[in-house]
């Protein structure tokens, strides 16, 4: 019985794989056929995620761009002193990266939402939701840092229709760290969506253009 | 496994299977979508919060069925929950835009329903029992489409089936109506479903009740279904207003009776034609009735409430004082329009104010995405609605072409286009031409492209309407 030194072994494996032609050549076959469902799903997930930028439901957005300049004790609720006590409506992003709150604010005026603990040199995005049984718009959204760096939301709520019944209207105020472009509270969805786009095209190959194939090989026959 | 096409199996038995293991596939699908609060738009958290009577704490609510008040829903949940009665006894929605959700039909019907069923409304099984009437409903429509595509292909005057193909063409349209490129708004009480069935009944008892004896002859054998089929249509028609182009069967039946000419023999063809007109009594009465129908719930009912109220001129809503009367003074034609037939109906106004609904309005860059999402649809009934007028020659189905032709002219001109996907679900001619295209080649490409596009939309839209995201 022959030893083989460690190097010469790992040659003769090379020279003789243990996987047959044909193994290979289906594997080969199924990565491909993977990738091109990757492929169509991403693609697929990309026209979903286009929608976004189209049609919105009651939701308006704004993105936020912080700069890099902005000093930290300015941006923290803690060491915030001058505005402790504000009335001013406040939204903190403390310990996370998005955060939804709700307001109660009176439409046919301008409202003012404070965002309190973001990051510098960070991307947001800001929505403003409100529910389709109240017939109003959300308008001329804008941000801006005041003197002492506050990050001030500020839009119009404006009923859209008829007078409105109600005098104050619930409203929910999201910002989103943008993540690659886009807000983190998304993931999960475009998660789901690729899963099931993979899904569906997995059926596809396995029960329709399976078939589709045979049918050709029976006619070539 | 079993076969959908096994002619020993009960058709009622294989639909019933076929149909709720759909019914589970999509609501676990659903299940596993995020929750509401990580939807891109979180206005389903404040409409919970705004009917308190909705338990949100039990698992079916949070894991399901809350994620199924997107887009329309919101409408048609608080004009259910919210209509506020008058002194006359009559329930009328809050704001003007809820008058496009059929407050007076489908909300009703609903309301009532949940009332007889529940007795009062704070339950957490609310939103169960609205959504369990839809989806039966549904299952009620697909039944009534098997019955319905059975007696079409019957029927045919051209073609003589076999049973087994007849068989294979009704099941296979009711498999492609149960994964409807609809989507997500199928699992949800949206009002299509409920106009959907009374247009299948209608199609039902007017085939069932008219036959056809030669090229574009038809005689009605069964006087009483034919009359019932203009109450199934205007039921129909109030519901959705849509789904007055069903009116389109009376108006060509109509135009049979009158204009074609049955026998040479000149006694013959004077008694023939004597009894033809009496015949044409019934879609001329069938037409009127759906007519009155339609002009009550658009035009009268909406007059009544918004202008015929102690408001001075001014403050009446522009549609108001827009009356066909005064424009119809010139021709002196006015004596025929009665005052509360104004020129844009409310709903027209509704969906021009609110929704920027007009001829033409929707073609623009930012709407490409959403002409691609209905192409399959618009295609498809097109090709069916072509091929059943001039290669098919079965006269019968000449009407259902007329229909689609008048629907896809009124979507592609005034609607946003992509709504195809949920409204077209109350013609079947596009899931005729299909089933028949399968039953003469299995391998149709065709057919395979179709389920493909089903393949992918089905679920595709089912998560987009969970997670509250377009398309609406």
């Amino acid at each position: 019985m022959s030893v083989l030194f460690p190097v010469e072994q790992l040659k003769n494996d090379l020279k003789t794989p243990k996987i047959s032609t044909n193994q290979r050549q289906t594997w080969k076959i199924r990565t491909e056929k993977a990738a091109q469902i990757m492929k169509l799903s991403l693609m697929l997930a990309f026209l979903c995620m286009h929608f976004f930028q189209i049609a919105r439901a009651n939701t308006e957005t704004i993105i936020i761009e912080v700069p890099s300049y902005i000093r930290e004790d300015l941006i923290h609720r803690e060491t915030r002193n001058n505005n402790a006590n504000s009335k001013q409506d406040q939204i903190s992003l403390a310990h996370s990266n998005h955060k939804t709150q709700r307001f109660e604010v009176v439409p046919n005026a301008r409202t003012l939402v404070e965002v309190l603990d973001y990051q510098k040199s960070s991307k947001y995005m800001a929505k403003i939701c409100w529910s389709a049984i109240h017939p109003v718009s959300i308008e001329a959204i804008e941000y801006e840092f005041d003197e002492d760096m506050s990050l001030l939301l500020s839009f119009d709520v404006v009923q859209s229709g008829p007078i409105l019944n109600q005098k104050i209207i619930p409203i929910n105020v999201s910002v989103d760290q943008l993540v690659l472009g886009i807000p983190v509270t998304l993931f999960s969805v475009i998660i789901n969506i690729v899963v099931v786009l993979m899904m569906s095209c997995g059926i596809i190959y396995k029960y329709l253009w399976k078939e589709v194939d045979k049918s050709d090989t029976k006619k070539n026959d | 496994m079993f076969s959908v096409f096994d002619m020993k199996q009960p058709p009622i038995w294989t639909i019933t299977k076929v149909f709720w293991i759909s019914k589970v596939l999509q609501y676990t699908i659903i299940f596993f979508t995020p929750c509401i609060e990580s939807q891109f738009d979180t206005s389903t958290t404040l409409l919970l919060d705004n009917f308190p009577q909705l338990d949100q704490s039990q698992w079916y609510n949070a894991k399901i069925l809350n994620k199924l008040l997107s887009w329309d829903s919101a409408y048609y949940l608080k004009n259910i929950l919210h209509m506020a009665q008058t002194p006359d006894g009559i329930y009328l929605p809050e704001y003007e835009n809820e008058y496009a959700f059929s407050p007076f039909v489908w909300s009703s019907v609903l309301r009532f329903s949940v009332k007889a069923l529940l007795l009062k409304e704070d339950t957490p099984f609310l939103l169960l029992v609205l959504i369990s009437i839809t989806n039966i409903i549904h299952y009620c429509s697909t039944i009534a489409l098997f019955y319905l595509t059975r007696i079409v292909f019957q029927k045919n005057s051209m073609y003589k089936y076999q049973k087994q193909t007849v068989f294979r063409i009704a099941m296979f349209t009711c498999l492609l109506f149960i994964f409807s490129l609809s989507g997500g708004f199928q699992s949800t009480f949206y009002s299509e479903q409920f106009s959907t069935l009374f247009t299948f009944l209608g199609m039902y008892t007017r085939e069932y009740s008219t036959k056809y004896t030669g090229s574009f002859t038809i005689t009605i054998e069964n006087k009483a279904l034919y009359l019932l089929t203009s109450v199934f249509f205007t039921v129909a028609a109030v519901n959705r207003p849509n789904c007055v182009i069903n009116g389109l069967f009376f108006l060509l039946d109509l135009q049979k009776f009158i204009f074609n000419k049955t026998s040479q023999h000149s006694e013959l063809k004077n008694k023939l034609n004597d009894h033809r007109k009496r015949e044409a009594l019934y879609p001329l009465f069938s037409g009127c009735f759906m007519l009155c129908g339609m002009v009550y719930t658009v035009y009268y009912t909406p007059f009544q409430i918004f202008c015929n109220t102690s408001n001075s001129a001014d403050n009446l809503p522009n549609w108001c004082n827009n009356s066909l009367l005064s424009q119809l003074e010139l021709l002196k034609l006015n004596s025929l329009v009665p005052t509360f037939v104004t020129r844009n109906s409310l709903y027209t106004y509704i969906q021009r104010r609110y929704w920027n609904v007009g001829l033409l309005t929707y073609y623009t860059a930012n709407n490409i995405p959403n002409v691609l999402i209905a192409l399959p649809n618009v295609i498809y009934l097109f090709m069916a609605a072509n091929y059943f007028q001039w290669d098919f020659n079965s006269f019968n189905l000449h009407s259902y072409c007329y229909v689609s032709f008048a629907f896809l002219i009124m979507i592609c001109g005034w609607a946003h286009l992509q709504i195809i996907n949920r409204v077209i679900t109350f013609i079947p001619l596009h899931l005729w031409y299909l089933s028949s295209c399968f039953a003469k080649n299995g391998n149709s490409l065709k057919v395979k492209l179709y389920l493909a596009w089903v393949i992918i939309w089905w679920p595709l839209q089912t998560v987009l309407f969970a997670n509250f995201l377009p398309p609406a």
